[in-house]
Formats: structure tokens, sequence, C-alpha cells
């Protein structure tokens, strides 16, 4: 159900490639090493979430896939064109509200286009198809101040989905929000995926949705990290509502949790022991 | 204590007023004191947003500069006026300089502030997007910044407002402000009521239109 | 990775890195004082209207040395001190009071607003009646110029507070008395350091405003006179003078805020 690394980091040239990449940031007062060493592959049309003890350098391996971000060590190649800044190709969603509060919804969707240039017309009609997508229907003359929580992250979502990205980066999306609304918005996510199938990288902290989401979860040790092991979710698609109760969800879960717990102990501190 | 020549019974004063209105010279005055005002916002403006710009931009350089900025912020510019009457003669051309100087830093240093309260994911959006610079300024951090930066426009127009009337009130040859001190050194009390009193007008109808703007870029930017 | 020994160090050298920072600020704003001390050096030499620096330290030394300043100094400096102090005494609660309720709010808000925006100097004629000329008027004129912005960054302030903190103090069941000075004005510190400073800077700046109006002592009145007299050393020498009272007074704003800011 697992594979070790080192793993297979030759992949075909529409992939992710990860190879070798770390990150070491110089701060004033000396250097973090964020990212030691991590190579893989996000194949086409899979879904890989991220998981790891927080401050282990999730973010900083989705910014520089993202391109907003340049690896100190090893490169991340996309197409097979190595990634030297933000690409066209790639959109991002963060964890937090990143809409903008001026706009209407249907402007905030197109915002990603119309930075591209795309003509008013065009980049409406898509923002109009993405809206109706993620569920909003009817909300495009609304603001981000008269939505909720759970309803800006859709904003973000259609946003990023609106640039038809080959690659689709997001980062906790689902952080900010509760429990139920996460849950429900985590399974529109995967109806929306199931149509699109573009290849997305997921940060996580939440094992269940990472399991209930991915194709392949890749667990990262604590920092200066590595990625500890890669656990493949042979779980069948599409994947109802009653997908939490199987067995065979259940044993990954608790496989997951086995691997984070060691490292979220390394990060706490000598002596830390999570039940 | 209070002397005679200072209860003038509203009544007189209306009349006076009425009386001044429509006079040539009463138009000549306010429409002194409004260019005079809308010149030096202007200048403050258009100095004062770069300048806070540039005080976000390089934050070494705003700490460097704060106190300097500080010290003119409390220092009574009007200092210079009388040298500066002397350079440019008894025109709107001193006030103009003073009056700008005092409405350009509220707007500096809220622009500044404004900037630096733009949520940081802001900055990692409009990149992510690879937006240009100009994309950048225009369509994220100017719009982000505006509901911030108005209350510092809003200031920087009431300092000039006041820095004009001030100045006018102090010397001048012309404008309302000038007109109430004038009356005053004349005695000619009803006269000089009547001109404080279209300060009062003048300056709270700009404030109700700036109010009124604020509500208004508030609701639709926020 | 040991965080526990990272931490620590890291704590220390960001201090030691704050302090350096500190320093290369401080010969920085040197240097700017320098370059404008040149600047005005340079402006004197090209303008008969531009004393050099060096005579109008003369001018203003000579003015100490024979004492004649003094009067004048005094002048100034009372009427801008009682002047604050009636505007703090009657702004901050008054501003207080108007943050806390929402009728007081709906009622004077709109007329301190508009208050505030109303040159306040127009007024000084009917103060010159009201206490003749003198540091009287003087005084009422900074107390009236002084007050309204006190009033508005305090009711800013007070409005400003995170709204659990009362919460907070009335699940504490802390006394009206200890809610105020134990949480409304720690909370409300920034802000009324804000009040204090505008509140003293247009203090200042009417005082000078209406001596020059009219006045019976004062710096204000010290410069337009020598201005009249073209003595133009003895006028620049009272710029730097009131520059440096300018500020002097702010240095020891920021010392009060970082103590506070320390403490909170
Ligand atoms: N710009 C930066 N400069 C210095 N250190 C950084 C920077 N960004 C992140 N780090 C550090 O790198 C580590 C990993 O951060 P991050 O990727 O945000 O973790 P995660 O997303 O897994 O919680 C953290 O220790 C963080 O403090
Ligand atoms: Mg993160």
């Amino acid at each position: 159900m697992s594979q070790i690394f080192p793993i297979d980091t030759v992949g075909h040239d529409s992939d992710v490639v990860f190879d070798n990449i770390g990150m070491t940031f110089g701060t004033k007062t000396g250097v973090t090493q964020a990212v030691a060493n991590v190579s893989g592959v996000i194949p086409e049309g899979k879904f890989v979430s991220v998981i790891g003890p927080s401050g282990c350098g999730k973010s900083t391996l989705l910014d520089m896939v993202g391109g907003l971000l340049k690896p100190t060590k090893g490169t991340v190649s996309i197409n097979g064109e190595t990634v030297t800044g933000p690409r066209r190709d790639t959109a991002m969603v963060f964890q937090e509200d990143s809409t903008l509060h001026w706009r209407t919804v249907l402007d905030n969707v197109a915002f990603g286009l119309e930075v591209k240039g795309v003509p008013k017309a065009d980049r409406y009609e898509s923002a109009r198809r993405m809206i109706e997508l993620v569920g909003l229907s009817g909300f495009e003359d609304h603001r981000p101040g008269q939505l909720s929580g759970g309803m800006k992250q859709r904003v973000a979502i259609a946003r990023a989905l609106a640039m038809e990205p080959r690659v689709l980066l997001m980062d906790e999306p689902f952080g900010a929000l509760d429990q139920q609304t996460r849950q429900f918005i985590g399974r529109e996510l995967l109806r929306i995926w199931e149509k699109t199938r573009n290849r997305v990288l997921f940060i996580t902290h939440d094992i269940q949705e990472a399991v209930y989401l991915s194709d392949e979860v890749w667990v990262m040790s604590a920092r200066p990290s590595v990625v500890k092991e890669v656990v493949t979710i042979d779980l069948p698609r599409p994947r109802p509502e009653g997908t939490h109760t199987l067995p065979r969800f259940r044993e990954l879960e608790d496989h997951l949790w086995e691997l984070v717990k060691v490292e979220a102990e390394k990060t706490l501190g000598p002596g830390a022991r999570l039940a | 204590m209070v002397s005679q020549s200072l209860m003038v019974p509203p009544s007189e004063i209306l009349i006076r007023l009425a009386e001044i209105v429509p006079t040539d010279r009463f138009g000549q005055d306010v429409a002194r004191t409004l260019t005079t005002i809308l010149v030096s916002f202007t200048i403050g403006l258009v100095l004062g947003v770069p300048l806070g710009i540039f005080l976000w931009r390089v934050p070494a350089a705003g700490r460097i500069l704060e106190p300097f900025i500080v010290t003119g912020y409390a220092m009574p510019t009007l200092l210079f006026y009388p040298v500066l009457l002397a350079v440019m003669g008894l025109n709107a051309g001193p006030i103009i300089v003073i009056a700008a100087s005092m409405s350009l830093i509220p707007i500096a240093l809220t622009t500044m502030v404004a900037l630096n309260a733009i949520k940081p994911i802001l900055h990692k959006l409009a990149n992510s997007v690879s937006a240009s610079p100009r994309q950048y300024y225009l369509k994220v951090l100017f719009p982000a910044a505006t509901p911030l930066i108005f209350p510092g426009v809003k200031l920087g127009f009431i300092y000039a407002v006041i820095g004009t009337v001030a100045m006018e009130f102090i010397l001048a040859s012309q404008g309302v402000g000038f007109r109430a001190g004038f009356y005053y050194r004349e005695l000619n009390t009803a006269d000089m009521w009547a001109y404080i009193a279209v300060v009062i007008v003048l300056s709270v109808l700009v404030n109700g239109v700036l109010t009124w703007l604020e509500k208004r870029i508030r609701r639709d930017m926020l | 990775m040991s965080t526990d020994v990272t931490i620590p160090s890291g704590i220390i050298t960001q201090q030691s890195a704050d302090r350096a920072r500190v320093i290369r600020d401080n010969v920085w704003r040197a240097a700017v004082l320098v370059a404008l001390v040149l600047l005005w050096a340079l402006l004197s030499t090209m303008s008969d209207l531009v004393a050099s620096p060096a005579d109008s330290l003369n001018a203003l030394a000579e003015r100490f040395a024979d004492g004649s300043i003094y009067r004048h100094l005094n002048a100034t400096l009372q009427a801008v001190v009682i002047g604050f102090l009636i505007a703090a005494a009657v702004g901050f609660p008054l501003g207080y009071a108007i943050g806390r309720s929402k009728f007081l709010g709906a009622v004077f808000d709109p007329l301190v607003a508009g208050a505030f925006a109303i040159p306040r100097v127009i007024f000084f004629p009917i103060l010159l009646q009201i206490f003749g000329v003198g540091v009287g008027a003087q005084s009422a004129m900074a107390a009236l110029a002084a007050v309204f912005p006190i009033m508005v960054s305090t009711t800013a302030g007070v409005r400003a507070i995170n709204p659990l903190l009362p919460k907070l103090a009335r699940s504490l069941s802390l006394s009206p008395l200890q809610t105020v000075t134990k949480i409304y004005i720690p909370a409300m510190a920034p802000s009324l350091m804000v009040g204090i400073r505008i509140g003293f800077s247009i203090a200042f700046i009417n005082v000078i405003i209406a001596e020059f109006f009219a006045a019976r002592a004062g710096l204000g009145l010290l410069a337009l006179r020598a201005y009249g007299m073209l003595d133009l050393p003895t006028m620049y020498g009272i710029i730097v003078l009131l520059a440096a009272i300018a500020l002097a007074g702010n240095l020891v704003l920021w010392a009060i805020e970082r103590r506070l800011g320390n403490k909170l």
C-alpha cells in the first residue's frame, strides 16, 4: 500500500517533477533549512495531497511549484520546463481569504483571466461557467463581504479553475472553515475535479480529508523536511458519501496517523507523546 | 469682561450677510479662497500619495524620516509665511505653499499606513497570477488601499481649508479669512461675524461632502 | 532540530540586530539633518531673504544671553501647556463618553466632525475680546484648537476596542473603575497617544498663529517683529528653536510610547 523513497523520479514530459529540491531561508539571524530534499512526480490527472507537521515546509513546497519561491537546491519542472516564476498553467488557492473585497463575485472569478489579458466577453463567459460549477450561481453580483467563509473559498477555487490550469495548487484551502463546511466543500471539490481532472497538489493537515480526496498522500517529516513516505490511496472513484466508513478508509487513515504522529512528536519537542 | 462690541444680535448678522453675499467682492473672496484650497489640496495629494508609496516601498526611509516628518507636522510652518510673502508677493502663492505642506503630510502618512495594512495574501495572489507591476498597482494595491487612504485624504482637505483660512486671516489681500480678520481690525464686528459665519458654513459643507464621499467609498469598497 | 537551543540564541541575535539597526538609523538621521543644514547654508548664499545657519544660531544665542527671549518663550510654552491641559481635561472624557454611548455618538459625531473642519483661528478675535490680548487668549485658542482632534481620536479609540474585552471585564466581574483602568485605558493607549501627539502639535501651531495675529509676548510675535525689523537671523533662529521644541516634545512622547509598548 505504500512505497518507500527513493522512488522513480523520471516522469513523463507532461508531469510535475520535483528533482532533489531543497529550500534554505537566509534570515538576518541565520539560516532556516525548511525543505531538505524532496523528489517526486505528480502524474497526469492525479490528485496528490501533502501532510506533515506544521512548519515543516508544506507551503514552501507549494510556493516553489507555483513559482513564488525559487528553490535553493534542485529544480521543479512542469512539462519538462524548469519553473522559474509564476506560470500561466498553474493556479493557486490559499488558506486565507484572498478574494478582492471591492470586486463582485463575477469580477473576482474573472480576475486571473483579466490579468492574462483575456477579452471581457470571453473571461465573463468562463467565469460564469466556473461560478456555476462551484455552485455560486445567483451570487455573481454579490461582493465577498456578503458571503460566508466557505463561499469565499469557492470564489477563490473558481478563480483558479477559470484559468484552466494544468496544475492546481491548493494550500490548506479549507483550513479556515468549520468542520461541516469543510466536508461539504471537499465533496464539491471532488465532484468538480472528476470533471476537470487537472493535476492537483493539495496541502492539508486533515488526514481524513487527504484520504478522501487523493490518489496519493505524501507524508513529510519534521523540518528540515523530506518526503518520508508516499501512501497510495487505492479507494475506488468516484467516492460517494459513505466512503469514510469503508474499512479500507480507516486502515489508510490509521496508517497515515501513525506516520504523522512520529513527526509531530519530533516537532513538539522531547518527551511529547500523542495518543 | 465681555465688551459691548462683541455682542451683535444674530438678526443684525443675518442682515449684513444678506447685504454682503450679493456683492462682487464677496464672490471674488469666495472664489479666491476656494481656488486656493483646491490648488493647495491638489498639490498635497499629488505629492503626498507618491511620498506615501515611497515610504511604504522603502521602510528604512520611513523609519529614518519619521522624526523629521512628525516634527514638520508639529511645527508652525507658517513661520515661513513672512519670507514667502517677500519672495512671492502678497498673493495666493505663499498661502498655497503653506496649506499644501499642511495637507500633504496626513495624506502621505495614511497612504503609507494603508499600504502596510494590505493583507500579504493579496501580494501573493497578484504574484501567483503573474500580474505586471502596473496591474498590481491599479487592480490590487490602490483599490485595496483606497478606503483606508480616504480618511487621510479627507484630513488633508480639511488641513488645506484650515491652512488657507488661517493664513488669509493673518495677512492677505483677499479671501473670506482675510475679510474676517480685516473687519476685526476695523472694529466692524457685525461684518466680522458675517464672515465668520461664512467660514463656518463653508467648512461644514466641505466636511459634509467629504463625509458623504467617505461613506460611499466605504460602502462600495469594503 | 533542537528548537530549545536555536530559539533563545535567535532572540539574542535578534536583539543585537535591532540595536545595530537603531544605531544605523540614527546615523542616517544625523546625515539627513546635516544635509538639511547644508541646504539651508546653500540657500542663504543664494538669497538675501535667508540668513545663514551660523548667523541664525548666533542671534538666537544672543537672545538667550541677554535674557530677552525668556519672556516670549514663557508666554508661548505657558499658552501651549495650559491650552493643551484644558483640551485634554475636556476632550478625553467627552471623547470617551461619545465613543461608549450610541446615543451621544449619534448626537455629537456630526457636531464634533463639523467643528473639527472649521479653521478655529477664525474665533480668535472673539477670544481676544473675552480674555484681552495676552496668554489667556492664546491658551483659550490652543484649547479650542486641540480639543476636537483629541475627542475624535479618543472616540475612534473607544470604538476600535475589541468587543470581547468588555465581555471579559463582565465575566471577571470587574468594577466600573477597574474596567476603565485595567481594560479600556490599556487597550486604548495607542489612540490616547495619538490624541496627545496631535493635540500638542495643534495647540502649538495655533498659539503661534494667534501670536502672529495679536499678542503681548510670544515666540510668534518675536519672529514677526524680527521680520518687521529685517532682523532675519533672529527670525530664523526662532524657527530653529520652534523646530527644536517640536522635536523635543515628540521625543518625549516617543519615549513614553515605547515604555507603554514594552509594558503592555
Ligand atoms: N520567507 C521566509 N523566510 C524565513 N523563513 C521562512 C520563510 N517562509 C517560511 N519560513 C520557515 O520555513 C519553515 C516552513 O514554513 P512553511 O512552509 O510555511 O510550513 P508549513 O506550511 O508546513 O506550516 C518554517 O519554519 C518557517 O518559519
Ligand atoms: Mg503552511
